[in-house]
């Protein structure tokens, strides 16, 4: 799977973040209990200022309704010049509508005369919104009392404007800050990717950050490093119990084999004792080179090796082993031919990696019989170069493929013509260390060993 | 006389080296811990160390490191039952002249030892000269006698480890080690069939053979007249 690059964060990877969806989801509650908060305040604070103002209408009409009639034209006069309550107005009409006395030149369209508050639009007064109410005198005048509600509405408007100017503002930021905390864990996710792949590649001594202060995610990290500490240490304990056996085996096998050595040279040679000595220093050898290997494997395996990574010419070492192959292949009957179609420089540490290609070369001319032929073949493009071995011998059975990489694992009878059975493991625990993938298939006939020489294509499948 | 100091903590495999030693021709003192060992190597002059990497008190590359830190440069060979790469590259840059990892063949030793006392032919010279051998190495082109050999790149590689150490037991781990650049075992023929190879053109019919066989051991360069 390929990944983007460090800071570089796809619209893609931000979609399925948690985070920010929660932080989307966040922001949407604020902004929906701010709106119910606001409506509430609005419709009750217009309630009650509409109440307020349609009980003192009431008032009016219910006070000057009371008066006698004779006395209602001048009461109505006077109150116009001397009184305090310009937002109030008020008309007596005769019976015919036509204006007695007062400010309202008109009964307003639409107003019914039941002694209730009316809302009224009325070009004849001076605001546009007015709350009135009317009613017909016992001497069938009408009278007619209209109060401002421009004072109201001025207030549900600024309380609308307070609104947006509030509510879209703290929407907006939880969104950001939502999107903040989104891509803060994202970054932080991706640093941890990048240490667990550092692990994965086998610096076991890599941790993950963790703060003190410690959200779910440190404690997690926290957790996680001390998972490392012990697997670390159980490493390098093992690490020193193989050294230890390497120094417990060996050291006596050093005397045993210099003692028989010395033995069989006090015999002289030819002699048939001399000869039984011989053959007890061969099995010494043997069994010792067996855990060699085994330690060997260990070590590439187990112990970071990636310091010794350098810029690594696939072709030349190609080139090199067929050269130092070619006279044992001759020898042995075989012909053995290098080719490059590509040229290549691959990281990774060239002493293995020779190791690795002698041991595939060695393994394929073991399995060739005698006028067969094994070919090296160095094909892909140069950043992804693919190492080819194959050779025209019996091949590998499809059920003994998945074994053949396994330690100490022969196919058969007929492969195993001597070998500890370790070199294909040890190709192996090389193609692991520098993540490269190994495959093995089969030419008709004949057997061919594949190195994909490129870091992850050990991800590839087989 | 040949003089050797064998520091070796296992007293069977330090008995054995002496005796084997001693059988070759030197003159072999033992010490069996680190800070013993460290004392004798400055008590006197020696030709050649054999120093074990593990060795109680003071481990032996720290013995080398305080020698050469004391400007002793006398060349050590360092013993070690650990093999892998990067113990042999903390072997050599400790001050150790060669590495060679336990068990080894008694051959095997007295050869690498005598490579130490002896030390190849420096890099100075572009010609080499064995006998009626001549090697240009600047143009890789090799002469018996005035007689053209028609050499491959590995087996003139051979012949330039050979002419540096004539004389000499060279064995065949050691050129895997240095020729072929092979630091692990390798279950094969593979320097015998070099070896075969370069032989056939060294001697043509009835010239003496030049090159010989040290049975279980390796080859030695002979440098006739």
């Amino acid at each position: 799977m390929p990944r983007a690059e460090p800071g570089a964060l796809a619209w893609g990877t931000l979609r399925h973040n948690r985070s920010l969806r929660w932080g989307a989801a966040v922001a949407c509650l604020l902004g929906g209990s701010l709106l119910a908060m606001f409506g509430l305040m609005y419709w009750r604070s217009s309630a009650l200022l509409f109440d307020t103002l349609d009980r003192s209408v009431l008032e009016q009409l219910e006070l000057l309704g009371a008066r006698p009639p004779e006395l209602l034209p001048f009461m109505i006069t006077s109150r116009m010049k001397g009184g305090p309550e310009v937002l109030t107005r008020v008309g007596l009409f005769d019976p015919a509508r036509h204006p007695v006395v007062g400010d309202i030149g008109l009964v307003p369209d639409g107003l019914v005369l039941d002694g209730r508050v009316h809302p009224v639009l009325s070009p004849d007064l001076p605001a546009a919104h007015w709350r009135a109410a009317g009613r017909t005198l016992p001497d069938r005048q009408i009278l007619v009392v209209a109060r401002s509600a421009n004072e109201i509405l001025e207030v549900r408007q600024k309380l609308v404007n307070g609104a947006v100017v509030g509510i879209i503002p703290a929407i907006l930021l939880s969104l950001a800050g939502g999107a903040w905390a989104g891509l803060a864990t994202e970054r932080r996710l991706r640093r941890l990717n990048a240490v667990a792949e550092r692990i994965i590649a086998g610096d076991l001594g890599a941790r993950l950050p963790a703060r003190d202060v410690g959200d779910e995610l440190d404690r997690l990290c926290t957790i996680v490093n001390r998972m490392l500490d012990r697997l670390e240490e159980g490493v390098g304990a093992l690490r020193g119990v193989g050294e230890n056996i390497a120094h417990d085996i060996r050291t006596p096998l050093t005397a045993l084999r210099a003692r028989l050595e010395r033995a069989a040279g006090r015999l002289g040679p030819d002699t048939p004792d001399a000869e039984e000595l011989a053959l007890s220093i061969g099995n010494v050898d043997r069994a010792l080179s067996i855990v060699t290997a085994l330690l060997r494997i260990a070590d590439i395996e187990h112990v970071r090796r990636e310091a010794a990574f350098a810029p690594v010419d696939l072709a030349a070492i190609l080139h090199e082993t067929a050269d130092s192959f070619r006279p044992v292949a001759e020898e042995g009957g075989l012909s053995l031919t290098a080719t490059c179609d590509t040229t290549a420089l691959v990281i990774g540490d060239r002493q293995l990696l020779v190791e690795a290609l002698v041991n595939l070369v060695d393994n394929a001319m073991k399995f060739t019989p005698a006028g067969g032929h094994v070919q090296l073949r160095l094909c892909g493009s140069p950043t992804q170069p693919i190492l080819v071995v194959s050779d025209t011998g019996p091949g590998i059975a499809p059920e003994a493929r998945a074994h053949v990489f396994d330690r100490f694992y022969r196919a058969d009878g007929a492969r195993s013509t001597g070998g500890s059975g370790l070199g294909l493991s040890l190709v192996a625990a090389v193609a692991r260390l520098h993540r490269f993938g190994v495959q093995i298939g089969t030419d008709t006939p004949g057997c061919r060993l594949t190195l994909l020489c490129w870091r992850g294509s050990d991800e590839m499948p087989g | 006389m040949t003089t050797i100091l064998v520091i070796e903590d296992d007293p069977q495999t330090a008995g054995e080296i002496a005796a084997e030693l001693t059988r070759c021709g030197y003159a072999v003192d033992c010490a069996a811990d680190g800070p013993t060992g460290l004392a004798a190597a400055l008590a006197q002059p020696w030709d050649v160390l054999v120093v074990d990497r593990m060795l109680p008190g003071l481990d032996g590359l720290s013995v080398i490191q305080a020698l050469r830190h004391q400007g002793v440069t006398t060349p050590a060979l360092v013993l070690s039952a650990l093999d892998q790469v990067a113990d042999r590259i903390t072997g050599l840059r400790a001050g150790g002249d060669d590495y060679l990892v336990k068990p080894f063949a008694l051959g095997e030793l007295s050869a690498r030892l005598e490579a130490l006392i002896r030390r190849p032919i420096g890099v100075g010279p572009t010609m080499l000269h064995v006998g009626a051998l001549a090697l240009n190495l600047v143009t890789k082109s090799a002469t018996r006698g005035g007689r053209a050999l028609d050499l491959l790149s590995r087996e003139c590689q051979m012949l330039e480890y050979l002419m540096r150490r004539p004389e000499q037991v060279v064995t065949r781990q050691m050129l895997l080690e240095d020729v072929f650049g092979y630091r692990f075992e390798l279950k094969s023929n593979l320097v015998d069939v070099h070896m075969g190879r370069l032989r056939r053109k060294l001697d043509a019919p009835g010239e003496t053979p030049l090159l010989s066989t040290v049975r279980g051991i390796g080859f030695v360069l002979h440098a006739p007249g």
